[in-house]
């Protein structure tokens, strides 16, 4: 069963080529062919990625977060799954392209993932000791003994006290936490250049909530691993993320550092976002400013900005054309008709700690009457 | 309403707008069961299945009106021609060929097709109708009820099957009323915990909690809550069934405790072959082919009603 | 919604506990004498019109609270009144009247509709069961109601899988508000929906409230969300009432350690405050219900437990007035740096 690895250069230690990042992702689409019609899962993703990095990927359910991530790993089966276009380049070469073998020593040993559901993802039928080594039996070709020990020491890492007795256990003696954990401490174990966490906090509770992020971000300055945190939660990306993308119907709707995301947002479905939030207000409260409606079809996708039919500032043209990237240049771009329009954004985006100027919190934003429904 | 244009209302009233623009232009609804009969068609294998079903029940309905006239009876033998007509091979005149009393086989096999379906539904019949009660007891009160049944029904269940038939039939005599009793009775422990189980995971539902929550008697909860949603898996179970008691029933008369002779049934008549397989192999292989199509037949209409059933409820 | 002491509770919790035999199966309750405490004596007031939220991690009972005072699970002790009532010694009859005015929402709007009904049987069923009005007073009042909580009342006849969570929530709510109740338990009632759809819910909730006056017990994990809901708020840990007081208060002034470090363990979304504020994070897991820790239950994980604190059960003390903490050491704020290792 073990894999011919002597052939194989690991991927990690090549240079990443001139002018390339860790990981491009580059106009990414992932279609469903399903009975029903065409789901367009994943449409037009672009994103770059350097070491030690945080890129957050911020959406509501259905909004392909968690399929690309999947086909970035080559997870998707396909069919019903097919790659309609784009590329994905991991230190230059492009992961679409590669053989499945190819693949199995990407997955885990340069690219490792960690699922939201903890209970789930480990094998209820083997020690914990044995399913954290089993990449480094597999990827490093390590003996039981040595992938048992290196287990060991990566459950003492990752926080779990009496690593030697708890590696002959099995998940079910875990909890929540503890289990991701381990898993963290799975994804680790072959020090991958990438690690891809979907939704890893949503299943647990906030005081282990913070614990888990805290880990991650300790394992990343360890390390010096990239970090995809995808999440629906904008508070976990303001404490974790450097680069934020947002996606909506598949599509992202907006990209830029996180303070970009946060204070200088040109979208407004990330206006929405950050509006829907309840403040931590002190003084007074006031109603949430939601966002209108649910989100569209990914089988019946409006014909203009997929985000027309629930935005506020909508127009003719916003119902018709798809806009194009608005970019700016230091990366930062929004899929808005109006993302470049100075005015528009000043006058509608929502108010942050820093236009306040200070971090007190209290005022909603209430949308300018004239605009509801109506024109920019 | 008050007038005051919060912007909960203008929520409201997008709200509105998106489901109204959502919905189809026919504004008809979809009940689960059409949904189901939806997918059902376009299951290949179930609509063989069901249409064979529905040939064979015509057919063994309508006997009376043609196949005698066609095919001579099916019980009685001409001992006058005895010897020209028996053990002919399938030819234009007899398509199935005849027996050794030279009865036509094909109408031999329509007449035992109503002993066979009347056998496997009535069957189903009492065993659902005991099934379903056993079941909801166990299910819903559980405690003292789901022990004294569910033990009974393991009982019930560790005996051979078909000598706890056989035994049965020997103890109340052998007629065709008895034959579908007997495969009846002895059926309900399967039928009442696939109930039971069906039972116990609608009742985790948290709108059984929240009719109660609302102040609903037990038997409503039962009636509106439960019963309607736990009968798919009973459907199923019951299609699966009829084709378990045809078997039975072939069984047994197989072994010459179902129908008394000359009554024709696919299991009798297969006995009847055993004597001739290497000279008239027909005897045996068509009443045989009858058994394996319909009792395949009432399995693939089965399995595509649970596809079609028991998928996860649908996203809108 | 601050002075409390004058008017008389709509709901009045009292050393409420509730246990589960640690193991299921025909035996376990006569021969096992291991029990879940999944609530531990606890005892609070909701008011009419109010909204009293009820936040906490999983598993720290604050769902059976909601389920004991529904009676849909009895109270292994303690009383809960309603209007002055008391229910756990309600019959069979008293109980459907008493829940003609206390009605629940549920947490998932996908198990919580039966799918077999459509939205008019869904949303009229507690009318039906009540006897209120004819069947077409009943239609009537559906309408009014779905059009109410932002449905179409065209829909009347559609099923619940035509509708997506948010619309299901909705549904929900509306068969809550059908009789017109004085107490809605809500269990958790955003918690499975999307950012923007959990803020038009919340939006919806609070609206109906001020319509008709109804009091909810508001169930959450998700201390922002509580926070923006609640008038008063209390703190649930392992079973135990830990802190109780109004909104404003439980923010700015936590005197509980528990409370402290479940504010500060909230992510806020807002990239400079998260930078430099300080976070206490908890070390380990909340302890099993199975075999909760002598003392204070907390002060496993709390970073200024003494040695006190694991012999001596605090008391839930007033602090201030309605301001209430089951703290050895209660003081506002009172994890200090000193108490957290780097």
């Amino acid at each position: 069963m073990k894999k011919d690895s002597k052939n194989y250069v690991d991927l990690k230690t090549q240079p990443i080529p001139e002018g390339s990042h860790l990981l491009e992702v580059d106009d990414l689409k992932m279609y469903f062919h399903t009975e029903d019609g065409i789901v367009r899962a994943v449409d037009g993703v672009s994103y770059t990625l350097d070491r030690g990095e945080t890129l957050g990927v911020v959406g509501e359910s259905g909004s392909g977060k968690s399929v690309t991530a999947m086909t970035i790993m080559g997870l998707i089966s396909m069919p019903p799954g097919k790659i309609e276009g784009g590329d994905v380049r991991y230190r230059g070469r492009s992961i679409l392209e590669m053989s499945e073998e190819e693949m199995q020593h990407v997955r885990g040993n340069d690219i490792a993932m960690i699922f939201q559901d903890p209970m789930t993802s480990l094998n209820p039928v083997y020690k914990i000791g044995k399913q954290v080594g089993e990449g480094l039996r597999l990827h490093r070709g390590y003996s039981k003994q040595e992938a048992l020990k290196r287990a060991t020491e990566l459950l003492d890492l990752v926080g779990i006290p009496e690593p030697e007795k708890r590696v002959n256990e099995y998940p079910h003696q875990f909890s929540g936490g503890m289990r991701q954990r381990v898993m963290i401490a799975m994804a680790l174990a072959c020090d991958p250049d990438i690690l891809i966490a979907d939704e890893p906090t949503t299943a647990l509770d906030v005081t282990i909530q913070a614990q888990i992020i805290e880990l991650m971000q300790e394992m990343q300055e360890k390390n010096g691993n990239a970090i995809i945190m995808i999440t629906h939660d904008l508070g976990v990306v303001a404490d974790m993320a450097d680069k934020i993308m947002v996606m909506y119907a598949g599509r992202p709707v907006e990209f830029g550092t996180a303070d970009q995301i946060f204070y200088e947002s040109r979208h407004p479905y990330t206006w929405g976002l950050i509006r829907s939030i309840p403040e931590q207000a002190i003084d007074e409260k006031k109603p949430l400013t939601p966002i209108h409606g649910n989100p569209p079809s990914l089988m019946n996708l409006p014909a203009g900005c997929v985000f027309a039919p629930r935005c506020p500032y909508a127009t003719e043209k916003c119902m018709n054309e798809r806009p194009e990237r608005v970019m700016s240049a230091d990366g930062h771009y929004a899929a808005c008709h109006y993302a470049a329009d100075e005015d528009f954004v000043k006058k509608n985006a929502p108010d942050t700690s820093r236009s306040r100027g200070h971090i007190a919190t209290g005022q909603p934003d209430v949308l300018a009457p004239e605009l509801i429904g109506g024109q920019a | 309403m008050n007038q005051t244009n919060s912007p909960v209302q203008q929520q409201e009233a997008a709200a509105k707008a998106e489901t109204k623009s959502a919905s189809k232009a026919s504004g008809k609804s979809r009940t689960l069961w059409s949904d189901a009969f939806k997918r059902l068609k376009k299951n290949k294998l179930a609509v063989i299945g069901i249409c064979w079903i529905v040939f064979v029940v015509l057919v063994a309905l309508t006997a009376d009106l043609w196949a005698q006239q066609w095919l001579g009876s099916p019980t009685a033998s001409d001992s006058t021609t005895m010897a020209t007509t028996s053990l002919l091979a399938p030819c234009a005149e007899h398509p199935f060929g005849t027996d050794s009393l030279g009865r036509d086989i094909l109408v031999r096999v329509i007449y035992g097709a109503r002993v066979s379906l009347s056998v496997g539904i009535l069957a189903t019949a009492i065993s659902t109708a005991i099934g379903l009660v056993m079941g909801a007891l166990a299910g819903f009160y559980g405690g003292i009820w789901d022990t004294i049944i569910m033990r009974a029904a393991d009982i019930f269940l560790a005996f051979p099957y078909v000598l706890f038939v056989v035994s049965l039939i020997a103890v109340i005599g052998r007629s065709l009323t008895n034959v579908f009793v007997a495969i009846g009775i002895l059926g309900w422990p399967s039928i009442a915990r696939v109930f039971r189980s069906a039972i116990l995971t609608v009742k985790e539902n948290d709108y059984v909690d929240a009719a109660r929550a609302m102040g609903a008697s037990d038997v409503r909860i039962i009636a509106r809550h439960i019963f309607p949603n736990s009968v798919a898996s009973i459907v199923v179970y019951a299609t699966m069934n009829i084709g378990g008691a045809i078997l039975t029933e072939s069984s047994l008369s197989f072994l010459g405790m179902g129908v008394i002779p000359p009554t024709p049934s696919w299991g009798s008549m297969i006995q009847d072959g055993q004597t001739y397989l290497m000279t008239a192999p027909w005897m045996m292989i068509m009443p045989g082919l009858a058994i394996l199509t319909t009792v395949l037949a009432f399995t693939l209409l089965g399995d595509g009603l649970r596809d079609a059933l028991d998928v996860k409820m649908k996203d809108a | 919604m601050t002075d409390t002491t004058e008017r008389t509770p709509l709901l009045k919790v009292e050393h409420l506990s509730k246990e589960f035999p640690a193991e299921a199966g025909m035996f376990a309750k006569r021969f096992s004498k291991r029990v879940v405490s999944a609530v531990n004596d606890i005892s609070f007031e909701i008011y009419p019109g109010e909204t009293f939220g009820l936040v906490g991690e999983s598993g720290c009972g604050k769902s059976t609270t909601g389920r004991s005072i529904m009676r849909l699970t009895k109270p292994t002790a303690g009383k809960v009144f309603f209007e002055g009532r008391d229910i756990s010694e309600m019959n069979k009859h008293e109980l459907k009247d008493m829940r003609r005015e206390m009605q629940f929402i549920f947490q998932d709007p996908y198990a919580s509709l039966n799918p077999r009904m459509t939205i008019g049987e869904i949303v009229s069923e507690p009318m039906t069961i009540h006897n209120v009005g004819t069947k077409e007073e009943r239609m009537e009042t559906v309408r009014e109601l779905l059009d109410v909580v932002g449905l179409n009342p065209e829909h009347i006849n559609r099923y619940p899988h035509e509708f997506s969570g948010g619309q299901r929530q909705r549904v929900g709510i509306a068969r809550a508000f059908a009789l017109k109740p004085k107490l809605i338990i809500c269990d958790e009632p955003v918690s499975a929906l999307d950012v923007s759809i959990q803020a038009q819910v919340l939006n919806l909730l609070k609206d109906l409230q001020d319509k008709f006056g109804t009091a909810y017990l508001f169930i959450a994990h998700d201390l922002s969300v509580v926070q923006h809901i609640s008038d008063r708020v209390g703190v649930m840990y392992l079973g135990k009432l830990v802190e109780l007081s109004d909104w404003k208060t439980l923010y700015t002034e936590p005197h509980h350690p528990y409370t402290q470090s479940l504010l500060s363990a909230v992510p806020v979304p807002d990239p400079d405050i998260q930078r430099t504020r300080k976070r206490i994070i908890l070390a380990g897991d909340p302890p099993s219900p199975l075999d909760p820790p002598s003392g204070c239950r907390f002060h496993t994980r709390c970073p200024m437990a003494s040695e006190r604190c694991s012999q001596d059960q605090p008391s839930f003390n007033e602090v201030a007035p309605g301001h209430f903490c089951a703290c050895h050491y209660a003081e506002p704020f009172p994890i200090k740096e000193s108490h957290i290792d780097l």
